[in-house]
């Protein structure tokens, strides 16, 4: 059959297309996450990264490395306001310079998880469309360009770019709905070949400073959620439940994670005490709503469109009591 | 709401992969329909980012230069009589030569990277401002640190999240 208007096409998308297309395309594509996913966590690397932000670049050094079999990551920040987050394992800690504070949390074992993300990344395809979109340079070195389109206009787009020889993502773009890139992180330069010392894997913060630790996170299982959650765009999962606490105040903030896998969003449900919700507000990729619930201040908010975290929070409902 | 046959039809009309009686019917589409040329707009925009690293994003009036180049082609939903197919070859080739001039302004960028470029190229990265900038209240900054170290601890999101718990310039 004859094409349609091929001169037009040819000139304008000819330049787009990575040759490859449909499912043995988006099939490739899915190979790409995976080797990413298993790089990601098992190199060991030492990169400097920027994040792009509302016109803003931030730099930080990051430290990663799998030692007897147990996952290390630092990162810390390059300029004020001094900054790291360190994990080992399932533990992180964020220091901040400024409060003087250590907040520690503990992801709950394996077996506590309350809804794992599902290993075979293939399910992606169901929400976005995964495509293989060339060959380009990052911190000079060869990287597969991998885009992933929502198909539905719940969640943002993402641009991968995976380094060729070691699959690290040196570069990953987000995009709204509105073809805009909203958020970016880039690495400048990064070392995959030598060591990374144990040392860089230690929190700096920790021996300069009198630090106050505090831990506020209590993981929940499923069972003892009492709220219903009506509308939740397709391939969002609850992947934690929680209570929080918030000093001074005692009286705990229940708080629920959903995720696609790339894109999450918190609900923060607490007494509303008198305070007035704020409604729908945007703060560059992340959207909040902020909504009162029969005297509960709820509050949705996560880097998504507007629409999902105003849906998520129009549907969420208290479980009748037996 | 689009199905996913639509999404998949525009994507393929991208590609240059769509027989031609299915591009009329997604370009008349893309031409009456506001939703599907907002995500012709942002599919156009997803590859425009990856192409032109320098100039990240294209300018506000690319897709209505498209649109209305789309506009000037004629759509023809009924066989084609025989008296129109010169006129419809001259709007082609009137198309295709604005259309050309995109792609070469589009594939200058492109080639214009150099791996000793990056640290430049990162400068000049043209990000645009959120529409509104909501003041940061101390609860939706706790918030916001605690959505971070969640998604951070659920292990699914690679290494966004602690970048945003690091930065500065998170709920600024």
């Amino acid at each position: 059959m004859r094409k349609l208007c091929p001169a037009v096409f040819t000139f304008l998308f000819a330049i787009f297309s990575a040759g490859a297309s449909g499912a043995q395309e988006s099939q490739g594509g899915i190979d790409w996450l995976k080797s990413m996913h298993r790089a990601v966590s098992d190199l060991s690397y030492q990169a400097n990264v920027s994040y792009i932000k509302d016109q803003q670049v931030d730099s930080f050094k990051l430290f990663h490395a799998r030692i007897d079999g147990v996952e290390r990551e630092r990162l810390v920040s390059m300029n004020s306001p001094l900054r790291e987050v360190v994990r080992t394992g399932s533990n992180i800690s964020r220091y901040a310079q400024e409060s003087q504070q250590v907040v520690v949390e503990t992801r709950p074992s394996e077996h506590s998880l309350l809804v794992a993300l599902p290993d075979d990344l293939s399910l992606l395809e169901r929400i976005y469309h995964v495509n293989l979109m060339g060959r380009e340079y990052v911190a000079g070195l060869q990287t597969q360009v991998v885009a992933l389109e929502p198909r539905d206009g719940f969640r943002y787009s993402r641009i991968l770019w995976i380094d060729v020889a070691t699959r690290l993502p040196l570069k990953l773009d987000v995009i709204n709905e509105e073809g805009q890139s909203v958020e970016q992180v880039v690495f400048t330069s990064i070392n995959t070949k030598d060591p990374v010392p144990a040392k860089d894997l230690e929190p700096v913060m920790k021996t300069q400073h009198s630090i106050t630790q505090i831990s506020h996170r209590e993981s929940l299982p499923l069972k003892n959620l009492r709220w219903t959650l009506a509308h939740v765009p397709e391939g969002f999962q609850i992947v934690a439940y929680s209570t929080l606490r918030k000093p001074p105040s005692t009286v705990p903030v229940e708080q629920i994670l959903l995720s696609d896998g790339f894109s999450a969003v918190s609900v923060y449900i607490e007494p509303r005490e008198g305070r007035q919700p704020t409604g729908p507000r945007r703060m560059g990729a992340v959207n909040v709503n902020a909504i009162d619930l029969h005297g509960h201040l709820v509050t949705v908010m996560g880097e998504v469109p507007l629409k999902t975290v105003e849906l998520i929070a129009k549907g969420l409902g208290e479980k009748a009591k037996p | 709401m689009h199905t996913e046959q639509t999404s998949e039809k525009l994507s393929a009309l991208m590609d240059d992969a769509l027989d031609a009686k299915d591009g009329l019917s997604v370009l008349e589409g893309i031409r009456s329909d506001r939703e599907l040329r907002a995500k012709f707009h942002r599919y156009q925009a997803v590859r425009s980012v990856l192409r032109s690293e320098a100039g990240a994003l294209p300018d506000a009036d690319f897709s209505a230069r498209v649109r209305a180049a789309i506009d000037q082609e004629p759509v023809v939903l009924s066989p084609r009589a025989v008296q129109h197919q010169f006129r419809e070859r001259v709007a082609t080739f009137a198309l295709a030569a604005s259309m050309a001039a995109l792609a070469v302004m589009v594939v200058r960028s492109v080639n214009h990277y150099s791996p000793d470029k990056a640290s430049e190229l990162l400068a000049s990265v043209n990000l645009s401002t959120p529409a509104v900038h909501a003041s940061m209240e101390p609860d939706l900054r706790e918030y916001l640190n605690m959505h971070n170290e969640s998604a951070y601890l659920s292990g699914s999101q690679g290494l966004m999240p602690s970048v945003r718990l690091v930065s500065g310039n998170q709920g600024r």
